[in-house]
């Protein structure tokens, strides 16, 4: 396939993407495994992730959080992947859910609560699933989840709520 | 443990006041200097920052261990520079090709007068969905066979047998190995299409300037696949050679051709 890239041009963008990928990729990967739960499927996803951020280079420069943005891509390619194939992940999940009471707890509850949210992924809608994710794992505020989303913060509201309503059916928890 | 309350919290938030997300960003540098500032005094005497960023840390460290960054930055960009010039429905100025979609779907298909045909499907062996490819003769519809020659500019259509599948992805693989989407248009999810009976699909091909085989996969699947994980199946079935596998409750149909000028 022919190209239209000269060589400078191409170390030059390669250097860029190198310090990218070095900069954000464990940020990246962290968010990969924390969905897919193994590590070659993270590696994997976290190198589509950067692909598709590439695609929208442009976009990309502009945003004044790259991580924000590329934790964003990363959700919600895994989250495609989970939708794709829910048999396959059902079956993980449920494995996951019959050990949480093993979880590791720590003084905040965010790994717990992190381990919750992903235990309830596969019964809500990619959207819903995401802001979830971004409010009650990633601590964003409802203000950043609007803004990274492009939906209003009325929207966001909704879609939390109908997190703990699914959240309360399920694992019975207590919300402040 | 008790969660927040969205229409009361802004965002959950530890006693230190110090979010997940803002530990992320002081780790790549994102922050504004005077709440890294803040944020270095505060995690001093923290054991929640302390141990979120000894966990960051350390996942960087094995991360940056179990991955070169030189080869991984150069197969990222050599994907990402095919990506964005190989769809050959996008290498079609965009306003004729829109306005030959346009001028197929004003017609409902170009195939107004298509009868349910006695033809064969093209099927996988022991499978039963099936695809048939029908190219605009002067106005007709022609029945193709698989193995056949087409030229650029010619105008393909599909009818699908989905024998009781609910999504189809069909895309393109051309003389380059360049990966297209054909349904969904651009990147997305399998199509919705009706499970039982033989249909056309909406729309028309208008087939590029790349010469060479050609081949079509109509994946058909039970939920809707993600395009990207489609192409990234074909691209390891391209480079290892090995068979194509998009897992339980899928099954695939091949049509190829040669494209001529």
């Amino acid at each position: 396939m022919q190209t239209t890239s000269t060589p400078g041009r191409d170390l030059t963008k390669r250097e860029e993407i190198a310090e990218l990928y070095r900069r954000y990729g464990a940020a990246v990967n962290r968010r990969c495994r924390y969905f897919l739960q193994n590590e070659q499927d993270a590696l994997d996803a976290t190198q589509e992730v950067f692909v598709k951020a590439m695609k929208n280079i442009e976009r990309f420069r502009q945003d004044s959080s790259h991580l924000t943005w590329l934790i964003k891509i990363a959700t919600n390619h895994c989250l495609n992947r989970i939708a794709s194939n829910r048999a396959k992940w059902r079956e993980k999940y449920k494995e996951f859910a019959k050990h949480k009471s093993e979880i590791e707890a720590d003084d905040t509850g965010q790994l717990e609560r992190a381990q919750m949210v992903k235990a309830l992924l596969l019964q809500l809608d990619s959207q819903t699933a995401a802001i979830a994710v971004y409010y009650y794992v990633d601590e964003m505020t409802q203000q950043e989840i609007a803004e990274s989303c492009d939906i209003s913060l009325p929207t966001v509201r909704k879609r939390l709520k109908k997190f703990l309503r699914v959240a309360q059916k399920e694992l019975g928890l207590e919300v402040g | 443990m008790k969660w927040a309350n969205p229409d009361l919290a802004e965002s959950p938030r530890p006693d230190c006041g110090v979010r997940l997300i803002e530990l992320e960003r002081y780790v790549c540098g994102e922050l504004q200097e005077t709440r890294r500032q803040e944020i270095d005094k505060i995690q001093r005497d923290c054991l929640h920052c302390q141990t979120a960023l000894s966990r960051m840390n350390q996942d960087e460290r094995a991360f940056l261990d179990a991955v070169n960054v030189a080869t991984q930055s150069a197969q990222i960009l050599q994907r990402s520079e095919r990506l964005a010039s190989t769809s050959w429905l996008a290498r079609l100025p965009l306003r004729p090709w829109v306005a030959a979609l346009t001028m197929a779907m004003a017609m409902v298909f170009f195939l107004p007068n298509l009868q349910e045909s006695d033809a064969p499907m093209n099927r996988t062996k022991g499978h039963s969905v099936g695809l048939q490819v029908y190219q605009n003769v002067d106005g007709q519809a022609e029945l193709l066979s698989s193995g056949g020659r087409l030229s650029e500019g010619a105008q393909i259509q599909f009818r699908y047998q989905a024998h009781g599948f609910s999504y189809v992805m069909i895309v393109s693989v051309d003389g380059q190995n360049v990966i297209s989407s054909l349904y969904p248009a651009g990147s997305g999810s399998s199509i919705a299409i009706q499970s039982e009976g033989s249909h056309v699909l909406e729309g028309s091909i208008i087939l590029d300037d790349a010469l060479g085989e050609e081949r079509i996969y109509a994946v058909y699947s039970k939920q809707a696949l993600d395009y990207h994980e489609v192409e990234a199946q074909l691209r390891q079935a391209i480079e290892t050679h090995q068979a194509l596998n998009f897992g339980r409750d899928t099954e695939l149909v091949q049509f190829s051709f040669e494209k001529v000028k």
